[in-house]
Formats: C-alpha cells, sequence, structure tokens
C-alpha cells in the first residue's frame, strides 16, 4: 500500500462517525436520488446518479470494514482502494457533486450523499489529490488570520475610502465603517471587496445600527476540501475577533457556504457554546424592514423579478422566507419560479464541461419561460450561475438581468436599492418572523 | 535572470479569489527567478496576494494603488 492510499484510508477511518456509517450502509438503491440530481437532469447517465457516486466510496468502504468482501470482493462488488480508485473518488466528489443536498432531501432514507463526498473530498485531501487552487486559497486564507498585521493598513486605507462613497451615497456626513469596535452590538464579515462592504454599509448606517467590519473575509476554502484542521484554523480568525471584541451576533455576507459553515458547523468544531450568534445578512435586511428600521419603496424596482433559491440558504440553511420578504418589498412584480433550486457552484471549475453546460441551460430555460426578466439570487455561488448563462452580446434576445437583492447597481457602483432606503420615521412594525423549518410546499419547492 | 517582468497579466474586473487563482496559474508559466507584473482592480488583491506569496513561498517585489481604482503587483518565482 503506497502513502498516498493510506493516507486517503486514515483520514476516511477518521470520518466515520454514525451520520457516515448509517448513509454507507442504508441506501436501498430505489433510484429516486437520480431525478433530483442537477448533473443526471441534464445528463441521464448511471454515472451521475447520486446513488452511484455513493455506491464507490461503499465499495471501499466494505473491502475495508467487511471481513467477506475482503476475502470474496467479486462477490459483495467491494473494491480495493488504489491510485486510479482515488482519483476517479476525486473526480467523482470534487466535479460531479455540488453538494447541494437535493438527492438527500428526496431520498426516502434520508441517505446523506454529500456526506460522502465531503468524506472523499476529506480523502483526497489527505492523500494530497484534491485540487491544488482550492488547497491554495485555504492555506493562503489561515496566513491572513495568522498575520493580519501584514496587510491592515493598506486594507484601512481602503475603508477610508470606501468611507467617502459611503458619505456621498448616503450624503450622511456622520456615516462611517467601523472596524474593530470594541462592544459593538454586530460584526459583519464581508466577502473581499467593496461589492459587500459598501451596500451593507449604507443600510446599517440607514438603520442607526451598532455595527463593526470585520478585518477578514467570510470565505472558507477548507469547508470546499471538507479538511476540518484547515476550515477550523480559518473559521478560528472570526470566532476570536467576535470573542475579542465582544459582539452579540456575527452577521456573514451574501455567500451561502460561508454562512452554512459559519451556522452549522463551527459551533461544531469548537464543541463549545458561543456568546454571540450567527446570521446571514438576509435575516437582518428582513428584520430590518419588518421592524421599520429601514424604509424600502415598494416600486424602487418596476420590472418582474424572480428569485433562485441557493442550496446552502435555503435547503441547507432553511432560509426560505426572509429573501423573498425583502424582495416583496422593494419589487413591484415578484414572481416565483418552479421548481427553484440553485448548486451549481462546483461548476465554476467545470465550465467547459458538457454537463454543466447542459445543467445551465435548463436552469436559464426556465428563469425564461417563468421567471421575469430579472432574477436575483442570494448567494455568492449564485454568481457562477449567473456566469454560465449566455452573454447579451451573443445573445441579446435571452439576456437576462441578474442581481442579488441590495447589491444591484446603477454602472456607477452605487447600490440603487440599498440607496432607497432610509431611516424610519419612528415607529417600527411586527417583528419579523421566522421560517418554522422544513415542510412539504418547501421540499417541492426546493 | 531579469528585472522586467517575463509576464504582464490583466486581473482587471476579476472579482476575489480570481486574481490568485490567476497568478497562481501564471507562476508555473515563468521559470524560478523571473517576474510577473499584474494589475487588477479588486481591492482585496491587496491582502490575498501577499498572503499567497506568503504561504506558497514566491516573493513579492512590488505591491502598489496605482490611480485609486487599479492595485499593481509584481512577483518573482522562488521555486
Amino acid at each position: 500500500m503506497t502513502e498516498t492510499i493510506e493516507l486517503a484510508l486514515k483520514a476516511l477511518e477518521a470520518q466515520l462517525n454514525q451520520p457516515l456509517e448509517t448513509a454507507l450502509e442504508a441506501c436501498a438503491r430505489c433510484g429516486i436520488c437520480a431525478e433530483a440530481c442537477h448533473y443526471y437532469r441534464a445528463e441521464p447517465r448511471v454515472e451521475h446518479i447520486p446513488a452511484h457516486r455513493a455506491e464507490q466510496l461503499r465499495s471501499v468502504y466494505r473491502y475495508e470494514h467487511d471481513f467477506l468482501s475482503r476475502m470474496f470482493p467479486v462477490w459483495t462488488r467491494a473494491e480495493k482502494l488504489d491510485e486510479t480508485t482515488l482519483a476517479n473518488l476525486t473526480e467523482i466528489a470534487f466535479s460531479q457533486c455540488t453538494l447541494c443536498r437535493r438527492c438527500t432531501v428526496n431520498c426516502p432514507l434520508g441517505v446523506d450523499t454529500p456526506l460522502m463526498m465531503r468524506a472523499i473530498r476529506a480523502m483526497a485531501t489527505a492523500a494530497g489529490t484534491a485540487p491544488e487552487i482550492l488547497v491554495m486559497l485555504a492555506d493562503a486564507a489561515i496566513e491572513k488570520g495568522n498575520d493580519p498585521s501584514f496587510y491592515k493598513e493598506m486594507f484601512l486605507e481602503q475603508i477610508a475610502d470606501m468611507e467617502k462613497q459611503l458619505r456621498e451615497i448616503t450624503g450622511d456626513e456622520n456615516a462611517g465603517i467601523p472596524v474593530e469596535k470594541q462592544g459593538a452590538k454586530i460584526l459583519y464579515v464581508p466577502l473581499a471587496g467593496a461589492h459587500t462592504i459598501l451596500p451593507p454599509a449604507v443600510v446599517f448606517n440607514a438603520a442607526k445600527e451598532d455595527w463593526t467590519l470585520s478585518i477578514f473575509e467570510a470565505s472558507n476554502y477548507g469547508v470546499f476540501l471538507a479538511d476540518v484542521n484547515r476550515a477550523r484554523q480559518v473559521a478560528k480568525r472570526i470566532v476570536d475577533e467576535a470573542n475579542r471584541l465582544g459582539v452579540k451576533e456575527i452577521v456573514i455576507s451574501e455567500c451561502g457556504h460561508a454562512y452554512a459553515c459559519y451556522r452549522w458547523d463551527v459551533p461544531n468544531w469548537f464543541a463549545g457554546r458561543f456568546d454571540f450568534k450567527v446570521r446571514s445578512l438576509i435575516e437582518v435586511l428582513a428584520e430590518y424592514i419588518a421592524e421599520g428600521k429601514i424604509k424600502v419603496d415598494p416600486t424602487g424596482i418596476p420590472e418582474s423579478v424572480t428569485y433562485h433559491d441557493s442550496c446552502n440558504l435555503a435547503r441547507n440553511g432553511g432560509l426560505l422566507e426572509e429573501p423573498r420578504y425583502v424582495l416583496k418589498n422593494i419589487v413591484g412584480d415578484f414572481r416565483e419560479m418552479t421548481p427553484n433550486k440553485a448548486g451549481a457552484l462546483s461548476l465554476r471549475r467545470r465550465r467547459r464541461d458538457r454537463c454543466a453546460r447542459r445543467i445551465c441551460r435548463t436552469k436559464n430555460r426556465r428563469r425564461q419561460t417563468q421567471g421575469g426578466p430579472n432574477q436575483k439570487h442570494r448567494c455568492a455561488g449564485g454568481r457562477c450561475c449567473v456566469r454560465e448563462l449566455p452573454p447579451a452580446d451573443r445573445r441579446p434576445e435571452r439576456a437576462l438581468q441578474l442581481e442579488r437583492p441590495c447589491y444591484r447597481t446603477d454602472g456607477s457602483g452605487r447600490p440603487r436599492d440599498a440607496a432607497a432606503q432610509t431611516p424610519a420615521r419612528g415607529g417600527g412594525g411586527a417583528s419579523f418572523r421566522r421560517g418554522t423549518g422544513w415542510n412539504s410546499k418547501d421540499l417541492g419547492r426546493v | 535572470m531579469s528585472d522586467s517582468p517575463k509576464l504582464t497579466l490583466d486581473f482587471k474586473g476579476l472579482l476575489c479569489p480570481m486574481p490568485v487563482v490567476k497568478i497562481a496559474q501564471a507562476i508555473k508559466q515563468v521559470q524560478v527567478g523571473e517576474l510577473i507584473e499584474a494589475v487588477a482592480t479588486d481591492p482585496g488583491v491587496m491582502a490575498d496576494i501577499p498572503a499567497w506569496t506568503r504561504s506558497t513561498g514566491h516573493e513579492l517585489v512590488a505591491l502598489e494603488k496605482q490611480d485609486g481604482k487599479t492595485f499593481r503587483f509584481v512577483v518573482k518565482r522562488v521555486k
């Protein structure tokens, strides 16, 4: 056994817990998951059935954990892990599954195929066969956390420039973007770049919120690698910052993966209770509107608009009502799209893949026939869906306008939606009620 | 080894993490000791590129804000 295979099997053993073992044992091979998978719907091949993908790991697991399978692998279709099998598993987990969990939601047994894909990703990362770019990005993020001093001065200069823009947009000389403000209520964690800092800053200032900006970005590439060690190191930067500043909550920007990471995974990784809660920016926006902290123009966007749910916020995070509540308050003609599902982030890596193109074509057709001319994406992953669409210059008749709520710009960088929001004139509406979780209607929709 | 960049790249309009991804791909196209110069518009490069050079061991020769909107950086391949 080579060192690579040894490391991969060691990672598999480390991953094994009750949920993973259940997923590895429980499949009834009914095939219902096939129709739930974007890949199978786009290209109906047996390799694109989630149960088939999972079976590739199951065969390795059987060989390692079942005496009969080890003695007579042909009888049980068990397979000894070797370099070829590991390369095949890596390709499946990183390039043929987006971990959108649509198969799990539609599985009668609730088999968590993405959990198995995560296990494979962890095996590949440990063995050194994971995509080099992801490893590099995760390591660079960890480096930023180890010593923020090497870029902090430049970061603060950029924030000072953004503050000038903020004051121009709001017309408020007192508007600001506080950084590392001790005792603030909210620690807002953006993605890198002004597009996720300036628009929320407009909203926070309009709502007179007691907030502060994180010096780190929300993205966590360790999650994509399923490498808990790296992911924990990346997340620790923000957890430590929140503890140091004594904030009451962390608000994560648009990124669905970052939200899922900090909302669901981080408490497990650190095995402790935190003095702060984690929310997505969309929850905060909905709350501000419901409580009257910001006043929005319901006719601010007169065009027809539809909304494309993101897998991590909607299916995995349960945030179904909040984005729709915000949209219904800022657009004149909001239309639901059925079915309404996302899960394209991993397509980013496979832009030239034929199947990925077909998935995007299917999604685009649905938007064309059911949605309005505008489409809203909630997550950064939605950016990938946006980029997959035909460019306007090539197929102008099919071009759509794709935007994310409150990040709409008019070409000058000015956030039109957010700029339309002004402080409420006193009084507050009813507090916004969170969704109550999954029900049959939700399952059908996403 | 030369002081002039072997490659000059334009990352204008690319958002994080694409400048880092592109420079990581480009670094393989030059020999050890050669330079790559790039221009980007995403302010995130001011933090991401130094972090990337630190984690990969390459040398950040220059990183500067040019005209308020673009950022120029020069990276030397070390290994």
